[in-house]
């Protein structure tokens, strides 16, 4: 579904990724983890095309999308859950959800009903501003604000960042349950235990190169793995 | 008399006031420089009546299509730009047109420009005439931004404000929104600036200059932006100050800049603000369950 060949991105003069290849297939849940730095949000942000790599290819359903705005691979089918709960502070919940049905108004009833099933405290919460939200329900709302718009691939940048434990094991669960249900999620990840206990396959991204890729299980088995990112 | 010269005076700097809320306000792009677009309107306006024999009823459109054409070229620029470049970048547009206002002879130079009076069949156009004309275009705008507002483009452009890469990854063509703020903006300070010169009689580009820029940015932020009637207050307030205060006159840019000092550090929402006193007053004697009803929402002055 999603094919991400040698991409390079480079702020200024500091390169953050070197010939970065991946693969995601439909249905699929994949994960890409690393440390605080290694390029993690840039690819997440280079996929969405919020940057532009000045080498490499990515590809979306078999279209070449590399040289297309954001706007555009949202329409594909490309959600972006961005990192830190960025919600919309000065919106209120309803709000936050109802910007991204903005060419989907016929069928947002519909798609609120069942965002509202899956996360009931944003239901009993969709009249307030979002900045008024606890951490969790701020990261709640941003995958639900991506899910409006209904999207085939999920891009997911952390979900554990800043959160209390219980409220991690929360956002995986959620994360698992969409995939069950047919969304292909791609989750870079501090977490790597965590990720890998959710995903279906992995990668390992250090500082801007992928150095390891493979079954969630054997990542987890792996030596190197187990030593710089499970502790031990 | 004297009244119906201030109350016109009001008039344009709540258009000119609520104009930079829609770009600076809605879809926080900020802009330093508005009072140049209120000088293109104005100079516009001015030479097609006195060169061009145009009528102006005619020349007040074009000018307000010459500044929003402008004001479309800057928002192509902005787009390309970090904001705290863009912010730099209007202030130096507003300098160059000043400049170019002052030197260049088409402009009348230093010496400015005498213009013709407002006609309206055959009759010129008074003083009670200027105040009902203003009204009308206050009423226009008002209602136009009511229904940006609380519209998807409303909710669009506060998405913009807020984050404008989470509202770019949720479908929405982020450049062709600022584009459009800025437009629609300079476009009413061109109404503005044209209804300014067809009154004064007599424009030069001190006019036009920066301080003037800052005095309307001063309205908008002590109104509050991105509300609704917040500009209309802050520009009642602003020029009738030093109407009523002399030393108001006296220290008028002092008092603009302190201003804007003192709302950012303590009531940065403005007067009429989310959750500032004023508006807190108003929503609880407001009939009816409080909350937000409409997209884009409802307690924002």
């Amino acid at each position: 579904m999603l094919r991400v060949e040698n991409l390079a991105v480079s702020y200024g003069r500091s390169q953050v990724l070197f010939d970065v290849s991946l693969a995601v297939e439909k249905g699929e849940f994949v994960t890409v983890i690393g440390a605080n730095g290694a390029g993690k949000t840039t690819l997440m942000k280079a996929i969405m095309g919020l940057l532009r790599p000045f080498q490499g290819r990515i590809v979306f359903r078999g279209e070449d999308i590399t040289a297309r705005p954001p706007w555009y691979r949202a329409e594909l089918g490309i959600g972006y859950v961005p990192e830190g709960r960025r919600v919309f502070p000065d919106l209120t919940v309803e709000e936050n959800l109802r910007i991204g049905a903005w060419r989907r108004a016929a069928s947002f009833k519909r798609s609120c009903e069942r965002i509202f099933t899956i996360f009931p405290r944003l239901a009993e919460r969709r009249h307030q501003l979002s900045k008024t939200l606890s951490g969790g329900e701020q990261q709640m709302l941003a995958i639900a604000r991506a899910l409006v718009l209904e999207p085939e691939l999920l891009l997911v940048d952390e979900v554990s960042m800043g959160l209390m434990p219980l409220l991690v094991n929360r956002s995986f669960k959620v994360l698992r349950e969409l995939n069950r249900e047919g969304v292909t999620v791609l989750l870079v990840e501090q977490n790597a235990r965590l990720a890998l206990r959710a995903a279906h396959r992995g990668y390992v991204l250090e500082t801007g190169r992928i150095v390891l890729s493979g079954p969630a299980a054997e990542l987890s088995a792996n030596e190197m793995v187990k030593k710089a990112y499970l502790g031990g | 008399m004297y009244e119906q010269v201030v109350a016109v005076n009001a008039g344009i700097f709540m258009l000119l006031a609520m104009s930079l809320n829609i770009i600076t306000g809605f879809a926080g792009q900020p802009n330093l420089g508005h009072a140049a677009f209120f000088g293109i309107g104005a100079y516009t306006s001015a030479l097609l009546v006195a060169k061009a024999k145009a009528g102006f009823w005619l020349a007040l459109p074009a000018a307000g299509l010459v500044a929003g054409l402008t004001g479309m070229l800057l928002g192509l620029i902005s787009v390309r730009v970090r904001e705290d470049f863009l912010a730099v970048t209007t202030i130096g547009i507003n300098f160059v047109l000043v400049a170019v206002f002052q030197y260049v002879p088409f402009f009348g130079a230093s010496l400015g420009l005498v213009v013709p009076p407002a006609t309206v069949f055959g009759r010129r156009l008074d003083t009670g005439g200027f105040l009902i004309l203003l009204l009308v275009l206050n009423i226009l705008v008002y209602l136009l931004c009511l229904r940006v507002r609380f519209s998807w483009l409303g909710l669009a452009l506060g998405g913009i404000r807020n984050d404008e890469q989470a509202t770019a990854s949720l479908g929405y063509n982020v450049n062709r929104f600022k584009v459009f703020a800025f437009t629609i903006g300079t476009f009413i300070a061109g109404l503005a600036g044209s209804v300014y010169a067809h009154f004064m009689g007599f424009i030069m580009s001190t006019d036009f200059s920066f301080p003037v820029s800052v005095s309307i940015m001063a309205m908008a932020v002590l109104g509050g932006l991105g509300t609704i009637s917040g500009p209309l207050l802050g520009a009642a307030i602003l020029t009738l100050a030093p109407e009523i205060f002399r030393f108001v006159a006296d220290y008028r840019m002092l008092v603009y800049g302190g201003l804007l000092v003192l709302m950012m550090r303590f009531l940065p929402q403005g007067l009429l603000g989310e959750n500032s006193p004023l508006a807190n007053l108003l929503e609880r004697r407001r009939p009816g369950p409080a909350g937000r009803v409409a997209p884009g929402g409802g307690n924002r002055g």
